[in-house]
């Protein structure tokens, strides 16, 4: 069983990885791109300055302020990525709530869709003994399942209750203010990651609930004996 | 009805925009659209007026996918051009098989969209 779920990590990683790291480099083309295109329109004024044509400083100082905004964009974008990077470094530990849900939410962000979460942070933040790279992966799929059910335009709120009924985890809510169709969710893999962290899925009118115990013995009983990866910087 | 020499869907408007400025400046006319509906909406209103479609495939509303099949309902001539960032194989099978003339990954040269225009200008003639 224990070999299951370091199986299971593996798997979900190679898979969960490839997915982060594909809408990642989409994201980094897209501001290349726009870098790109600016870049490209100032030489074609430095040309135009050669023959003899006015330029606007205005113009200057705008496609100049656009290339800032767009490579600050690019250092959000790795920091995201570096963030996402160091999930792996401990198979198991104690791991920011917060922390794991800003990331989602922004890794989710970059699938470009006008689908938007609003992570409700005014709860005081709180850690779970859990693997946090796998937490990040169940997240991010639920994210990603729900905005499927969504249309343009709709937001998503995510509440993560760190003072609810059960003080034995946390619950974390999500929900659009509508009735979602989720008849296929959880797929196979998600419900395979859910169990692994000993997670549990309850459906609500308006989207799921997502309850994650403070301690999972038997992940860290799987994981255990795994070396930590050497950290990367 | 509002001719131009291409037609831009794309929802990184600072992208669309650039590319709409630097085509001007070489004579060509565009129209650009921040969303899968307005470049639908755009193409029914104004049927047969742009040469060539540049079209993003991830939109705020809608997949690429769905936008090209509903443009070439409308305009089964017009050449449709998927400029992306995004996109795999299968994206661009499917482009193809729904009839886009060819998927393009970005960044994209000026050059590029001038040839491919000339290039259809040429076909038309």
């Amino acid at each position: 069983m224990n070999q299951h779920t370091i199986d299971l990590v593996n798997k979900q990683g190679l898979q969960f990885f490839g997915s982060v790291n594909a809408s990642i480099s989409h994201e980094l083309k897209n501001i290349f791109a726009i870098i790109s295109e600016t870049a490209g329109f100032l030489n074609d004024l430095t040309q135009l300055s050669k023959q003899g044509k006015q330029l606007e400083l205005s113009v200057l100082e705008n496609c100049c302020n656009s290339i800032s905004e767009e490579i600050e964009r690019g250092f959000d974008t790795i920091r995201r990525m570096n963030q996402f990077a160091h999930s792996v470094d401990d198979p198991v530990r104690e791991t920011s709530i917060l922390d794991t849900l800003t990331l989602a939410v922004k890794l989710t962000g970059f699938l470009s869709f006008a689908k938007k979460t609003h992570l409700n942070e005014t709860s005081v933040d709180t850690t779970v003994f859990t693997s946090p790279f796998l937490l990040q992966a169940l997240t991010y799929k639920t994210l990603g399942a729900l905005y499927k059910t969504l249309n343009a335009g709709d937001e998503l709120t995510l509440i993560p209750t760190f003072g609810g009924p059960d003080p034995s985890g946390v619950t974390l809510v999500f929900s659009h203010g509508q009735p979602a169709d989720l008849t296929d969710f959880p797929d196979p893999l998600t419900a395979e990651v859910a169990d692994a962290l000993k997670a549990v899925f309850k459906k609500t009118k308006t989207g799921l609930e997502l309850f994650i115990p403070r301690t999972n013995d038997y992940l860290a009983a799987a994981l255990a004996d795994r070396q930590p990866v050497q950290k990367s910087i | 009805m509002k001719q131009v020499d291409i037609l831009i869907i794309d929802d990184e408007i600072k992208f669309a925009d650039m590319l709409s400025r630097r085509l001007s400046l070489r004579g060509i006319t565009s129209q650009a659209c921040y969303d899968g509906l307005s470049g639908i909406q755009w193409v029914k209103e104004n049927p047969g007026a742009a040469a060539l479609i540049l079209l993003d495939l991830k939109l705020p509303d809608m997949y690429g996918t769905q936008v090209l099949a509903h443009i070439k309902e409308t305009d089964t001539v017009v050449p449709v051009f998927i400029i992306t960032g995004h996109g795999t194989r299968e994206d661009e099978k499917e482009c193809l098989a729904l009839g886009a003339a060819e998927f393009i990954h970005k960044p994209v040269s000026i050059e590029k969209i001038t040839t491919l225009l000339t290039h259809v200008r040429g076909e038309v003639q």
